[in-house]
């Protein structure tokens, strides 16, 4: 374990990173998330002690690149891809204004 | 079996409904009893011809909610079938229902879940594990002959533990994931769950098929033959490591059940030493680092348009709407883990937190590597302790990851694992972890099917059980 590093959330990286997430916070949730991040990025840091000379492993299995032939195929009728949502026109699906 | 399909699934659904394990999220119903009716009629033959079979509900069942323990997808209905489900259906299986989970299987006591706790059949005061706690119940209590559950960093072998049940946590790359919502994608496998290793055996014989849809899937490895490998309890020859820093910090029970279990397989013949996991303590951190940074990518398809919580967005604008919808579908849990992984994976801590954790992935799956060249398998206790009560870590997020300590190396490596019955303490079952080779299911399948049929711990069943029927291997 590495020194112990008092480490703390400012309110204002905590805005910041909800707003990143497109999380909407209760007041309660930001205290309460406040005191858990620092905990556990505490807990995190000790990966500083590991001395690492090793490449990266995204994944265990080692494959890199998989490819299929390019070729149609049966797909989802619209009607099907569409049934779960709540607002629909004409085959889109509806959403709120962006600007 | 005697009785037929409609009759036994009456049974059990009959039984589920009035179950108080809330080990279901949405049982089958009339879709359950209309596809026994057809395996009566022999309309769907197959190795799981009218066999009951539950599944966890982040698997994508066609016309059958599936919530992923979320409000977030409360009443989403998948317009397809997960490749396991489709084999499930070809093997003539029926689907019971969907199980109870931690919400996007973030946690190790089905606790998250917005649908209200799983309760463990052998206390109901306690957690059945998790996150596939649903699944783990459901076997455990006779709800279910067979189930399957889902393993990010120990979600089926943690419930497996907790419930006195058989479970298993296939190799990366050898089931498919298509139609398993996804969590960390990197790290999780479907695996089978049911009472003896010849139960998870079979199922795995279904599940366990080349899905062309899944591109990380691996394709020139052996699949198939399972059970059939299934023979014999002589262990000669069998070499045996036992990492000591995964009984370090476990309960004093835990560490006897464990050498208990290696004096057994020693007596059929196997040889154990003890071995080192240089960086064992830091599996636990980068296995967390690495599974909320993609959690936290993941997670963010969910926006409440094409499916699942809706709110009228009224004059708001797209981000703003979307974190409304966000903020009111996912609980603390899931919203603590997008946090952290967007944290993690931000600039000025990418390298801290998310790379470092991809190296001390690698540095442990060479330590498994070298492990495994020179012993066919390595044994730990599957949890450091036997399940615990309701409510008592789910307010401190930290010792809830700690329980896990044992479980998340084997994700981190991609290796399999499995986790059977090994004895009992104060009246709760302990799990015996059998870590492998990639791609070496059957031998961990032949040596747990050895250890059961020398001991009796997995035929053990909790008060009040129901009669699942199925088999008894």
């Amino acid at each position: 374990m590495g020194v112990p590093t008092k480490r703390t959330i400012a309110p204002g990286e905590l805005a910041s990173l909800a707003r990143l997430a497109r999380l909407a916070l209760a007041d309660a949730e930001v205290e309460r998330f406040q005191r858990d991040l620092a905990s556990i990025l505490e807990y995190f840091d000790q990966l500083d002690d590991v001395q690492t000379d090793v490449k990266p492993l995204h994944h265990a299995s080692g494959l890199v690149n998989v490819f299929r032939e390019d070729t149609r195929g049966d797909s989802l009728p619209p009607e099907d891809a569409l049934g779960n949502a709540a607002e629909k026109e004409e085959g889109y699906v509806r959403a709120p204004r962006i600007l | 079996m005697s009785d037929t399909a409609v009759e036994r699934v009456s049974r059990l659904l009959e039984h589920i409904a009035k179950s108080g394990l809330n080990a279901y999220v949405t049982p089958g119903g009339e879709a359950a009893l209309s596809q026994a009716r057809e395996a009566d009629r022999g309309k769907r033959p197959g190795p799981l011809s009218g066999v009951p079979v539950a599944v966890k509900d982040n698997i994508s069942t066609r016309g059958m909610a599936t919530t992923c323990g979320s409000r977030i997808l409360e009443g989403y209905i998948p317009p397809y079938d997960a490749h396991v489900v489709q084999e499930l259906h070809r093997a003539g299986a029926v689907i019971l229902g969907k199980t109870n989970m931690d919400e996007f299987a973030m946690g190790s006591s089905t606790e998250s879940s917005a649908w209200g706790p799983t309760r463990n059949p052998w206390d109901h005061n306690r957690v059945p594990g998790g996150s596939s706690g649903g699944s783990g119940a459901a076997v455990a209590a006779g709800e279910a002959p067979l189930a399957l559950g889902s393993d990010t960093g120990g979600s089926v072998r943690c419930p497996a533990s907790f419930c006195g049940i058989s479970g298993l946590k296939p190799t990366y790359g050898l089931v498919s994931r298509y139609g398993l919502i996804a969590y960390a994608n990197s790290l999780e496998q479907i695996g089978p769950m049911g009472r003896s290793v010849g139960d998870v055996a079979r199922l795995l014989d279904v599940i366990a098929t080349l899905d062309p849809r899944d591109s990380t899937q691996v394709r020139d490895t052996p699949r198939g033959g399972y059970l059939a490998s299934l023979d014999g309890t002589d262990l000669r020859g069998l070499r045996i490591g036992l990492p000591r820093e995964f009984l370090e910090g476990a309960d004093p029970d835990v560490v006897r059940a464990t050498h208990d279990s290696l004096d057994t397989l020693q007596q059929m013949g196997a040889t154990w030493e003890e071995v080192t996991v240089a960086h064992a303590q830091y599996a636990l951190p980068a296995y967390y680092v690495i599974a909320m940074s993609e959690a936290s990518s993941n997670l963010s398809r969910f926006d409440g348009l094409r499916y699942g919580l809706h709110l009228p967005p009224g004059a708001k604008d797209w981000s703003t709407h979307f974190s409304d919808v966000r903020g009111q579908g996912f609980g603390p849990e899931v919203k603590r883990r997008i946090l952290l992984g967007t944290y993690a994976l931000s600039a000025g801590y990418y390298g801290k937190y998310y790379l470092k954790a991809l190296q001390v992935r690698h540095l442990i799956q060479m330590e498994f590597t070298r492990l495994l060249r020179d012993h066919d398998l390595l044994i730990t206790p599957t949890m450091p302790f036997p399940a615990f009560k309701l409510g008592e870590r789910i307010q401190d997020p930290l010792s809830l990851y700690l329980a896990d300590v044992d479980t998340v190396a084997v994700n981190l490596a991609g290796v399999p694992a499995l986790s059977i019955p090994c004895g009992f303490s104060r009246g709760l079952p302990l799990g015996l972890q059998l870590i492998g080779r990639p791609f070496d299911e059957r031998r961990l399948l032949q040596v747990g099917h050895a250890y059961q049929q020398a001991t009796k711990h997995h035929l053990a069943r909790p008060p009040g059980s129901a009669e699942a029927g199925g088999f008894s291997t």
